[in-house]
């Protein structure tokens, strides 16, 4: 899993690539956590192939994480085969997915 | 064709377990979804048993059932006899950011995407069973 940092100016884009499973969602969840800072924050994911339950208890720590500094974290642009298993989970509403960046950047007051 | 395909219990391991056991879900499964979530399903599955069972190694097994359309899995480790049907834990979907725990998920999720699952003990084994009708 690759973490990158898209945009750092009063919004914080994180932009991930890859599958966020049981190899994975330790290092991954460790490494956004790490790059929060108090800035509203977007978690791009078209690039995210797959999540597992590992990979939303991943999402989730970060959540709270996030939540717990007066974070404000949204994701975007999850592709079909994530949205379904986040909506499965109730985890699309919870954790604030949105279909798009345009409706991320909204979200943030953008 | 996974028959029996013992692997060691590590999770180092389950990446290349997933590998084999999602190029037989898509001999019968075409929809991405449908692949997605039975990966989901075998990898939950998986993880439970390289985390909690104290088996050195488990089996996989995977057959297409022809009368019912059905896939079916077996899972099998020589772990601590353990039926985790018995308990599952009650996951409220609709549960708020601070309610919602971390754990728990898992069974939830392949109780969801199997249409049935079964456990037995044989030979000081545990074996579950999980059976998805083609969508």
């Amino acid at each position: 899993m690759t973490v990158t940092v898209e945009r750092n100016d009063n919004i914080k884009i994180i932009a991930l690539d890859g599958q966020i499973d049981v190899a994975t969602s330790d290092q991954t969840c460790a490494d956004i956590v790490k790059l929060l800072e108090k800035k509203p924050t977007i978690i791009k994911m078209p690039k995210v192939t797959y999540v597992s339950s590992s990979g939303l208890r991943a999402l989730l720590m970060i959540a709270k994480t996030a939540k717990s500094q007066g974070i404000k974290v949204t994701y975007a642009e999850a592709v079909p085969e994530v949205v379904d298993v986040l909506q499965m989970t109730g985890f699309i509403k919870m954790l604030h997915c949105v279909p798009t960046m345009a409706d991320a950047l909204k979200e943030l007051g953008e | 064709m996974l028959h029996n395909k013992e692997f060691p219990a590590r999770r180092e391991i389950l990446p290349q377990a997933l590998t084999e056991i999602t190029a037989e879900i898509k001999k019968y499964f075409t929809d991405d979804k449908w692949i997605n979530r039975l990966k989901v399903a075998a990898e939950e599955i998986l993880v439970n048993i390289v985390d909690y069972s104290g088996s050195e190694k488990f089996y996989v097994s995977c057959d297409f059932l022809e009368d019912e359309q059905t896939l079916r899995f077996e899972f099998v480790d020589e772990g601590e006899l353990y039926n985790p049907l018995e308990e599952v834990p009650e996951v409220d979907i609709d549960e708020e950011l601070d309610e919602r725990q971390i754990g728990g998920l898992g069974i939830f999720l392949y109780e969801t995407i199997m249409d049935k699952l079964e456990y037995h003990c044989d030979d000081g084994k545990n074996h579950l069973l999980a059976y998805k009708k083609l969508v």
